[in-house]
């Protein structure tokens, strides 16, 4: 486990041209146009590496595919025979992509000795005949799907100024049989899937720590909805603990608790010693996340009557009301660029997805007419959202944040999702 | 003999008697304690169930060394965690009420269980109104 934490991948970046940096990709202003890409199986060097030599470039294409920007031209029109081993801009024969409109073409090569593996990838514009970026991974097997993650952000951030979110983990909650949760933790494509809570208890909720490391949720282990941090009981008031968020320095979570009678927001510090109450108004005060900044928190509540979305100081007091459509609004996330919040709000009938900017303003509706669709939180780069939704089953999914493209991610059953950081 | 068969039929019967008294108290408790319904998102406690709580208290002031925990639980509208406080809220009010009735406050404790153990798993208001309930739960 040590090892795990403490491993790090061997990147070695190839020179690029100091092309004048260009967005391929205009990422502020919606669009349907999406740009041609091509992406080849990797070569296979000294020996080769089996399936691998797939498994990574499917990967790529995955999260390419998630981001809803691309549109993949399909191997059958590739001119280039798939016997070519061209791996550089002088080597290649560009006209052969431009032949086929690819404005931006993957490739790369693997070597496998043993375990270890070593894996070149790289994406060329070829009407400028150029490489963009070039990286290359060492790591063990283990690591395929990661390393193809960490290219695929760093084709997000050649192509769209703006590095992918697709090194990153998402938390959420499980049922487990009849008044049973477990909180399980997955690579945001749903890939190493697993549990991390006790299976015969009720828990829910798991949000992450700033840096992933750790996550917090409540559970039901000692008989009443207490806090814990991964495995950790932080509370024992006995009384209803819920919705716990960490501070963006990660040394302060905020949470919901009815220990002085009504739901209120508090805080305590990571081991558990309470720190201030910050809210006192009857009626239920819930979901409390901080801003990107920790300046402020954002959090639901039955001050006005029905459940609204507000904002207050980190140290309580000075609230304002950001919602006033709706009956209930709940689980609200800002945005880690600051800019836009995330919130559920039922409406005839069923819960949909919003957004809005951090004042509130220009709320716009993201899912509708397809079951309930709940608990929002943003990709680490602020432009997905992963959110629950009962089309089909109740599932994990992920949608660009205007909406575009939303896709199932859990394998399983789930709901409550929290999408964590960026990994190192 | 046959006076030992009759007095083994009698001690028969008057176990199995004792064992049916054992069992009748305790569908007591459960029987006396009686459940309320509360209406959507609310957790106020509604007249009509004013017999139901006074029951409860009646049975809980006469069994004065029981401990009676209080669930509350939601319908599966609202999102988990709110019906979490919400039946928090439902539980709370109904120990109040017990409390007004001579309902000592060490005999009562609450749990809420939001919309995560349903009595009922259809979609739809036949369903809905048996979910919104607080239990009172003889320990």
């Amino acid at each position: 486990m040590k090892n795990k934490l403490f491993w790090f991948f061997l990147v070695f970046t190839f020179c690029t041209k100091n092309v004048e940096a260009r967005i391929y990709i205009p990422i502020d202003q919606p669009s349907d146009k999406k740009l041609p890409i091509a992406i080849t199986e990797l070569v296979g060097l000294d020996g080769g590496a089996g399936k691998l030599e797939k498994e990574i470039p499917d990967v790529i294409q995955n999260d390419l595919e998630i981001s809803a920007y691309f549109q993949f031209i399909p191997p059958a029109a590739f001119l280039e025979p798939s016997s070519s081993t061209a791996l550089t801009a002088e080597t290649i024969n560009f006209d052969q992509w431009t032949a086929i409109e690819a404005q931006a073409v993957i490739k790369g090569g693997i070597t496998k000795k043993g375990d270890q593996i070593t894996v070149q990838l790289k994406l060329f514009d070829p009407f400028l005949k150029q490489m963009l970026v070039g990286k290359q991974y060492s790591g063990s097997s283990k690591d395929v799907r990661s390393i193809a993650h960490r290219f695929s952000d760093e084709v997000m951030l050649a192509l769209t100024g703006i590095k992918g979110p697709f090194n990153s983990k998402i938390t959420y909650t499980s049922p487990a049989g009849k008044a049973r949760k477990v909180i399980r933790i997955m690579d945001y494509d749903g890939a190493n899937d697993g549990g991390i809570s006790d299976g015969k208890t009720l828990s829910l909720g798991s949000k992450f720590s700033p840096d992933g490391s750790r996550v917090v949720y409540t559970s039901y282990a000692s008989g009443t909805p207490e806090i814990y941090m991964s495995g950790k009981q932080l509370t024992r008031n006995k009384a209803t603990n819920l919705t716990p968020s960490f501070s963006p320095d990660g040394g302060t979570i905020v949470f919901s608790s009815s220990i002085d009678g009504d739901p209120d927001i508090w805080t305590m510090t990571t081991s558990g010693k309470m720190i201030s109450k910050l809210t006192n108004a009857p009626g239920v005060d819930i979901s409390p996340v901080y801003s990107p900044d920790g300046g402020m928190i954002l959090f639901s509540s039955e001050m006005a009557g029905n459940l609204h979305v507000y904002t207050m100081g980190a140290g309580g007091g000075g609230a304002g009301r950001l919602t006033y459509v709706g009956q209930f609004n709940d689980t609200p996330a800002w945005s880690p660029d600051g800019q836009k919040i995330t919130f559920c709000a039922r409406d005839s009938g069923a819960f949909d997805v919003f957004t809005m900017n951090s004042d509130g303003s220009l709320i716009q509706r993201l899912t509708a007419g397809e079951g309930n669709n709940e608990h929002p939180s943003w990709s680490p780069d602020s432009r997905y959202i992963t959110f629950s939704s009962t089309r089909g089953g109740e599932a994990i999914y992920v949608m660009r944040f205007d909406g575009a493209n939303p896709v199932r991610v859990s394998k399983g059953t789930g709901q409550l999702p929290w999408w964590g950081p960026s990994l190192k | 003999m046959k006076g030992f068969k009759l007095a083994l039929a009698v001690l028969a019967v008057s176990v199995l008697a004792m064992g049916c008294a054992k069992q009748t108290t305790k569908s007591t408790a459960k029987e006396k304690l009686q459940k309320i319904h509360f209406d959507f998102d609310q957790s106020n406690i509604k007249a009509e169930y004013e017999d139901e709580l006074k029951g409860n208290a009646g049975w809980m002031n006469k069994n004065s060394k029981a401990k009676v925990t209080v669930e509350g639980h939601c319908d599966e509208r609202g999102t988990n965690e709110y019906n979490i406080a919400l039946g928090d809220r439902r539980a709370k009010s109904a120990q109040k009420y017990l409390n007004n009735l001579g309902v000592g406050k060490d005999k009562l404790s609450t749990i809420s269980y939001g919309e995560e153990k349903s009595a009922c798993s259809g979609h739809d208001e036949s369903c809905w109104w048996q979910n919104r309930r607080a239990e009172f739960l003889a320990k």
